[in-house]
Formats: structure tokens, sequence, C-alpha cells
């Protein structure tokens, strides 16, 4: 794992989650993908990109520093070479899990119910 | 890091790359390339997805978009990152700067919407000269600038000898054997490649059509370090005589002869009636030596077995050994061509063989690389004078804006934070006047592109890069510092109170506030001057090109190429009868005056330079021999091309291969070898002792064969249908020239089938006017000359408009003395003597400077001017009236307000 000095083991430390960190990392919850892919499957899935080429790639960087995100080049088998591809770590994933459990929890609330408006 | 093959330097990738240096240095390491391959993934993905028409469209849209993602996330991440290494406390000390800056800017746009006049006026200079010289430096960027397309461009060296034979002036193309030598014996050069032109009919008898082939030897594609993108080069065994033909494709021929199809490889191709294999194609934008070639086929140069050494055709590369200078080189190849002199004394005659190296990117742009920069400096002094007119405006707004200053003194601003509020404004005038300017410059560029000469090497590769709009950026910044430099100054050397008891109405303008501004408007004429001299001089030398006698007419003459194929016309005679049979029928054609064949014609290359004996004036070898110029050409020639004939009689249809050789030499062929006695009925023949003897039987006048503005060289002329018992050969591949009475173009349709009918199977090529090929061997001198004609007026008229503010601003400030001095008895035309006065004392001073400055500044004009001096006299004479003139009548408008004050108004005013 390139660039992580001291990842926090803890999941909860790093709730609440940026959206687009939340989504970055959902899409590579267990397949690694490469920059463009991760773009073009955003847009395939949520109907249009939400972030661009550069704001994902500083996002890749702040999750590898967070030890959320990890760089699997190596064990991919690519003929274009020069593709990076990302995965998400084992604690990447319980974080991803734990902000979904979180917003499942929130939209679940009695709070919510406000929300959809019930005759 | 593994860099994407794909990034090969296309103009997206370079657009992307400069804008990740946003990033910080760190993270740029990290994830640069990975972001731009996943630009290229993007680019490929939408090359698969949309039309062709619209995917370049679309690709430019998207490089722009994704490049504004890139900056935005690279300078937020630079910010973040700034916030987390930022060492505490060190954040209290940036923001005020920040902030006044802030606060200057607001302040800036305030001022200038309170002037929009002003602001507008010194926007549209600046768009004008930032974009002009945008425009011309993206030229000069891309011709000059910009390094070669090849890997290490820097090693690259072109080689050129001369033996000592004929001229001892100028280099030209290698023999074999030197080629051999210094592939073998110069220890500087880790390669050397050879390569020769030629053009091939290709495809079968149906739709013939001639492709230009560079026939190189197997060094060379390794030698530049390029790699076909499919396929392979030639390999050292199949560059030797005998070996199967085979082609590599340009990339252009690739997609227009086969669709760009990937399973080209190993097909064949029809060319000069044989089957050629397709080993390989090469990259888009490979363009070597010159773009325009189509295929690149093997020289197969016969090393056991070369031509001789006087054979000088093989333009010759080579790249030098790691380590090795250009100096080594050139030392080396010195003692190899002594030792050649020599070892073979009958081929290096006189000076012996000498070698000239060069880099070989002198020797591709080395010829405009003056005119170019002249153009770059001319358009830097049009920039000046722009900003002059800038500061000019500024400083008489500065003159009212006096009182407000003051007041800002008064009340507390230091007098640094004056100059900076002063200098914020001027940037930001001068940072919207950049960006109008790049949109003014790409404008500029495709004008520039459509009037460029057809020969400026390199024109491909003009266009927009990082590199023009640094350049483009920094013009701004530096004129924006450059015009807000005198109203900053001017500002700061005020006292506070005398400006505030003063008033500071029109009248209480400062001396030292005129005083500069009379500066700058003399320095404004005299680079005015400048400029227009130097237009004068280059349109006096188009003029004089235009009005040069040269030997032949050009109006109303259609050119082009033929090429019957070989195979058909195997022997001389069918050769001759094939040329006699196709002129006599064009000649028959309606409108055809006359119709001629010869394989060179003047102005359009292809010359013969060749060893001759002349009767009765015996030398010791090939070496001794004087070489002359030779021309092959059918009896219509004369008329045809309109030479005039001095003496003795014209070739003629009677002198052929069974007739006693004959000969017509130019007037200086006459001075030359016989000088002082009658040429006619002299012999002289080709330097081989089986050839025969001519008899020369007529003189005509010179011809500038080689342009206008070369001096015209000693010529013989043979027949055509002789040429081959008396001259080597009746070539194949000619020239044809047809002259009419009227507009030549439309005759190109009944000739074209008139060939068919002949022949279905000779292709036509290179269908010009005679003044098209005279318009394209002035095409530098006329593309500077116009450049600087627009530069000169654009000067003169930005100096007119300067001298007129300035002037006008003096009377407006002085109303009220004027005024007086009517009262008291001042009748107008002394009024309008004396303002004209100060206008004509500007202009003198102005004048005078400039002229001093085109003089020091004539020794560049040395090599582009023809029939006159850089100095010329009538030249500079006439620059300077014609600027007095338009200078006194600039001020002549003000002046005649002045004279017509009105003394009670002025005065009631006050």
């Amino acid at each position: 794992m390139a660039g992580v000095s001291e990842p926090n083991f803890d999941p909860v430390i790093h709730l609440p989650m940026g959206p687009r960190d939340f989504q970055l990392l959902l899409l590579v919850f267990d397949k690694p993908m490469h920059g463009y892919g991760i773009v073009k499957e955003s847009t395939d899935r949520f109907g249009r990109s939400v972030m661009d080429l550069g704001t994902m790639y500083r996002i890749i960087g702040r999750l590898i520093r967070q030890g959320l995100l990890e760089d699997v080049t190596g064990e991919q088998d690519d003929p274009k070479k020069q593709r990076r591809y990302y995965r998400a770590t084992r604690l990447g994933r319980q974080v991803v899990r734990a902000e979904a459990l979180r917003l499942r929890d929130l939209l679940e609330s009695k709070h919510t119910e406000l929300l959809w408006g019930k005759p | 890091m593994k860099v994407d093959p794909r990034a090969r330097s296309s103009l997206g990738t370079r657009w992307i790359r400069a804008l990740l240096r946003l990033f910080p240095r760190d993270f740029r390491q990290e994830y640069g390339e990975a972001l731009l391959s996943a630009y290229l993934d993007l680019r490929d993905d939408i090359r698969q997805t949309r039309s062709r028409v619209a995917t370049p469209w679309i690709l430019a849209a998207v490089t722009m978009v994704v490049g504004w993602q890139i900056a935005r996330a690279g300078i937020a991440e630079r910010w973040s990152d700034g916030e987390r290494t930022r060492p505490p406390g060190t954040r209290g000390r940036k923001e005020p700067m920040l902030a006044s800056f802030r606060s200057d800017l607001t302040y800036a746009l305030r001022s200038h919407r309170r002037q929009p006049g002003v602001a507008v006026l010194a926007l549209l200079t600046l768009a004008l000269g930032v974009g002009a010289s945008t425009a011309i430096f993206s030229v000069v960027n891309g011709v000059l600038l910009r390094p070669l397309p090849y890997s290490n461009p820097k090693e690259l060296v072109s080689i050129q000898v001369n033996s000592g034979i004929g001229s001892s002036e100028g280099f030209y193309d290698l023999s074999e054997p030197e080629f051999l030598d210094f592939g073998a014996r110069i220890p500087s050069f880790s390669m050397v490649a050879g390569y020769s032109g030629t053009e091939v009919t290709v495809g079968d008898t149906l739709s013939p059509r001639r492709i230009r082939v560079l026939r190189t030897t197997a060094s060379l594609f390794p030698l530049l370090g390029v790699d076909p993108i499919l396929g392979r080069a030639f390999s050292a065994d199949e560059d030797r005589p005998g070996a199967p033909r085979v082609v590599v494709l340009s990339y252009g021929m690739w997609q227009t002869e086969f669709g760009g199809d990937p399973r080209i490889i190993g097909r064949s191709l029809t060319l000069n009636d044989g089957p050629v294999t397709i080993i390989g194609v090469m990259p888009a934008g490979f363009a070597f030596p010159t773009p325009g070639w189509d295929a690149y086929s093997q020289l197969l140069l016969d090393r056991e077995n070369p031509w001789e050494r006087n054979n000088h055709y093989l333009p010759t590369l080579a790249r030098l050994a790691p380590g090795a200078t250009l100096q080594q080189a050139r030392s080396q190849l010195d003692v190899l061509a002594a030792r050649s002199t020599n070892d073979y004394p009958e081929y290096y005659p006189n000076a012996g063989l000498r070698v000239q190296a060069q880099s070989f990117q002198d020797a591709i742009v080395g010829g405009v690389r003056t005119p170019l920069y002249v153009l770059l400096a001319a358009v830097g002094f049009v920039l000046l004078t722009a900003c002059v007119n800038v500061a000019n405006l500024l400083l008489a707004r500065g003159e009212t804006r006096k009182r407000e200053l003051a007041i800002r003194g008064a009340i507390g601003a230091s007098s640094r934070r004056i100059t900076c509020q002063l200098f914020t404004e001027s940037l930001l005038l001068a940072a919207l006047g950049g960006i109008a300017g790049t949109v003014v410059a790409l404008a500029g560029i495709r004008v520039l592109l459509a009037m460029a000469p057809s020969a400026l090497p390199r024109l491909d590769e003009i266009g927009v890069d990082p590199t023009v709009l640094v350049f483009s950026l920094l013009t701004a910044v530096a004129t924006g510092l450059l015009f807000g430099v005198m109203p900053a100054l001017q500002a700061r050397r005020r006292d506070v109170h005398e400006t505030l008891r003063e008033g500071g109405g029109e009248r209480g303008a400062t001396r030292s506030g005129q005083g500069m501004r009379r500066t700058l408007v003399v320095a404004q004429v005299g680079l005015a001057v400048v400029l227009v001299t130097g237009s004068g001089l280059m349109l006096r030398t188009v003029a004089n090109l235009h009005a040069v006698d040269l030997g032949f007419v050009t109006d109303n003459i259609l050119t082009f190429r033929i090429n019957p194929r070989p195979g058909v016309y195997d022997t001389p005679e069918k050769t001759v009868a094939f040329y006699r049979e196709l002129l006599s029928r064009m000649n028959a054609l309606p409108g055809v005056r006359a119709a001629a064949a010869t394989p060179s014609l003047p102005m359009a290359g292809g010359a013969n330079n060749w060893s001759i004996l002349i009767e009765g004036q015996p030398v010791a070898n090939v070496g001794e021999a004087p070489a002359d110029l030779v021309q092959r050409v059918t009896p219509e020639y004369l008329d045809a091309l309109g030479l005039a004939l001095t003496r003795g009689r014209w070739l003629n249809f009677a002198d052929d291969a069974r007739s006693p050789p004959v000969v017509v030499v130019s007037e200086a062929m006459a001075r030359k070898h016989w000088p002082g006695e009658d040429p006619l009925g002299k012999r002289m023949k080709v330097f081989m002792p089986t050839w025969p003897w001519m008899e020369v039987v007529g003189v005509v006048k010179d011809v500038r064969h080689e342009g206008p503005g070369q001096e015209p060289r000693p010529r013989w002329f043979v027949p055509h249908a002789q040429a081959y018992v008396s001259a080597y050969a009746s070539p194949l591949t000619t020239s044809i020239a047809v002259r009419s009475d009227s507009d030549p173009t439309p005759l190109m349709g009944p000739i074209e089938s008139l060939i068919r009918e002949l022949d279905s199977s000779i292709p036509i090529s290179s269908v010009r006017t005679m003044d098209q090929i005279r318009a394209g061997a002035m095409g530098n001198e006329r593309f500077v000359m116009r450049l600087l004609t627009v530069f000169g007026l654009l000067a003169l008229f930005l100096a007119l408009v300067g001298v007129y503010g300035v002037v006008s601003y003096g009377v407006s400030r002085r109303t009220h003395e004027i005024g007086l001095r009517m009262a008291l008895g001042a009748r107008a035309g002394e009024v309008l003597t004396k303002v004209m006065g100060e206008g004509l004392v500007l202009a003198l001073v102005g004048v005078g400077v400039g002229l001093a400055g085109s003089l020091s500044l004539s020794r560049v004009f040395g090599t582009m001017v023809f029939g006159i001096t850089p100095t010329d006299p009538f030249t500079y004479l006439g620059v300077g009236i014609v600027l007095l003139g338009s200078v006194s009548l600039a001020s002549l408008l003000p002046a005649r307000r002045a004279s017509r004050i009105s003394p009670v108004q002025a005065l009631r005013e006050e």
C-alpha cells in the first residue's frame, strides 16, 4: 500500500463520510478498477458522473493516505500497462459498511418521516 | 513511472501535461501519469463511439473541459496541501496582502468602469498588439524554436560537400563513395543515413497516380528514432541490390488509399509496373524530411560497387555518437576530406573536397531564420508603439485623477499603496488585453497560414501550444508593467499639498507629466519610422523582383508534368516519337500558341550541371573540365517561354538523331567559353570520349532560370529529339509548358483528354501556371513585405494617434492661456503656427531618432533585399518625408481648434 503512513483502524473515526468518498469506495468495493473505469461506471450507475477526473484523483490520493483504498496495479493483467488499479482495503470496506448503516439508520429514523409528507 | 505510449506529444496531451503542473509535485509524481492515462482512455472511448466527422470537435471540447477540471483540482490540492503543511502563524501574515490585492482589484474595476472610453481604447490597442505578437511568435515557435519531432533532435547532423569542381561556392549532396566513407570512418557519428526522393506511378493502367517515394538507407528510421506504428521498417538485408522491393507507407497514404486498414501489412502494391510488399506504416505526423512524402522504400545502394565520386545526389544525415560534439565531427570530417582530396585528385580539383556539417534543424530552417526574426522584432515594435499609446492614455487620465490620488494620500495611503493600486489597474487592463489578444492571435494564425509561402519549412507545425500561450501571457504582463510604470512613477512624485491647493483642474497639469508624454511620443514616431523603413525596403525589393528581366515570359502559360511508363517507351526512338506526336496534337488545339516539353522548367528546380569539353580548350581530367547547366527542350520551347534569340538560329524539327548534333547557348555561356569571339560555329561536347561534338548554332538571351533573385547562370540547350545521341539521353518524364493568348487554365480539360486518347496510363501531376510558379519563387519576400507593410502602417497609425493626443491635450490644457493671448491681440494664424510647431518638433526629433535607428538596424536586411542596398537613400528620404508630413497633419487638427478658440468663451469658463 503506497502512501499509507499510519492508518487509523477504527472505522467509526472516518464517519460521516463525504458523499463522493462514499460513492467512490462503493464502486471499488469488490473489484479493482482503473481511473477512467471509475468515472465511466459512476456515470453508468448513477446517471451522470458526480466527479471529474481531477477531483477523483484528489479523492483517490486522500483515501489512500487514510488507508481506505489501495493501489493493486501489480495484480492486474492489463495490456495497457500504464493504467493504475484501485480497490477498497479491508478497512475501507468496513468504513463503507459503517457509513451505509449510518445512512440507513438516519433514513429510517422518525425525523425523516417528515420528508415523505405522509397524509 | 511508465509513460503511456499513446501520450506521444499530441496537442491535447501536451496541454493536459502542462496543466498537471498545477498539482503539487509529489502528487503529480504519484498520480500524474495515471491521470493522463485516464484522459487518454476517455479520448479513445470517444473515438470509438462517436461519428468520425464530429470527433475532432468533441475531442477538443472534452480536452478543454478536462483541462479545466484538472486545473481546478490542481489548485485546490495545492491549497489544501498548503494548509496541511503550512507552519502555524504564517497564515495571519498572508491575509492582508491578499485582501489588499482584492480591494485593489475591485477598485481598479470601478475606476475603469468610470471611464469606459479609456479602458476600451486601451483594451483594443492591447488586443491588437498582443494578438499580432502572439501570432507571429507562433510561427517563430513552430518553425524555429520547437525541437524537431525526432528522438534527441540536437544530435542530428546534416552533411553536404563541395568537391571543388565548378563553382567553389555553396554545398551540395554527397556521392555514394563519400557517403560510405562518412558512415564508416567518422567515429563521432553513431549512424549515417542517406535518402533520395523520387516520383513513381501507383496503381494499374486504369487510374494511374503519381506518388512521392523517399528511397532511404535502412539506417534512416533507427537514426531518427521513429518506429512504424504498424509492421516494421526495412532491415539491413533488404537494403542491398537485388533484394525484393518493399515499402513503408506514410500515415496519410495508409488512410487515403487503404482506409486505415489494420491488416495492410504483407499486402502488395503496384509501383512503376511491379508489385511491392507493404511492410509497415509510419505514425501520423511523421514528415521526413519535409511534409508530402507518401511512402518510404529502400535506396538499394550497391556498397561494393558505388557510383562515381562526381555524382552528387545523396542528401545525408548523421547522428552524433553519445558524448561526441559537432565540433569533433567537423574536425574528423576535415581530416577525411583532406585525405580524399589527396587520394582522388581528379575528382577534387582546385580547393579540394570540403565538407559542411550543420545541425539538421539549421539545415532545414536556416534560410528563414533572419526573415522570421525580423518579423518578430517588427511586431515587437508595434507592441511597443501600442504600449506607448496606452501609457499616454493612462498618463492623461492620471492628470485628471490627481486630485483623487492626492486625497487618498492625505487620508493616509502610503505611496507604496498608491503605486500598487495603479499597477493593479494596469495589470488588470493587461490581463484582459492578453485574453482578447489570444483570441486575436488565433484568428491571426489562420491568416498567417493562408498567407505564408508554401516553401516555408515546417509550415504544418505552426499552431498554438503551451509555449505560445505562455508567450502571450508574458507579453501581456510585460506590457502591463511597461505602460503601468509611467503613471505610477508620476503619481509617486507628486506633492500632495501642491496638488490640493491647485484644485486639480485641467489647467494644472504638471510639467513633468507633459514632458514624459512628449518623450513617449518621440519614441513612438521613431519606432514607426523604423518599421516603415523596413517595409519600404521590402516593397522596393518585391518591386525589383517583379521588374527584373527574367529572359522569359510568365503570363498565360500553363505547366504540368507527365510520366509515361518506361515499360511502354523502352527505346529513345519511341520516347521521341511519342513527344513529337503529343506536341503536334497539342499545338493544333485551338487557343494554344505553343506547347513544349523539357525536363526542367524555370523556377521549378531539377537542373543538370554537366562537365563539358570545349573544342580547342583541352583539359587534363574531368576535375579541370568546366561544368554548365544543360536543358533538353523541344523546338517549341522558344515560343512557349518567350525566349529571345540574339544570334544564329534556334533548334528546329530537323535537329534529330540523324542530323548533325547542334546546341544553342545562353549569352553568359558564350561569354564564359568564347570571350570576345563569335560562338557560332564553335563546338563543344559532354565530357565523355564516345559522345560527338555539337556545333553552336544560336545564342539566346540569359534566362533567370533559378528565380528572379538569382543571377542568370550559363546554360546550354540541346534538342530533346537529338539528346540521346548527343547528350546522354532524351528523358521520358518531362514538364510541358503550354502558352496561350489568354487565361490558359481552361485548356487543361482538352489537353487531359488528348493525353488520355494517346495513352490512358500516363498520369498528369503538378498542374500550375507559370505565374503561380513565379509567385512561389518570390514567396518569402512577398510574405515579409506584406507583413512589414501591415506592421508599418499599424505603427504609423498608432504614432499619429499618439501625436494627435499629445498636441490636442496640450491645446485643451492651455485653452485659458490661448484665449488670453487672443484677447490681447494674437492672431489665429500665429496660434496655428505655434501649436503646429509643437507637433513638428516632436515629428522632427522622432523621425531623426527613427532614421538613425533604421540605419543601425539595416544590416539585418542585408540578405533580404534585392536590387537595392539596405541603406538605400531614396527609401530613407521617402520615409522621412512621409512621416514628417503625416505627423504634421496629425497636429493640424488640434492646431485649427486652438486657432478658433473664442477669447470671450475661454475666459468666461474660468
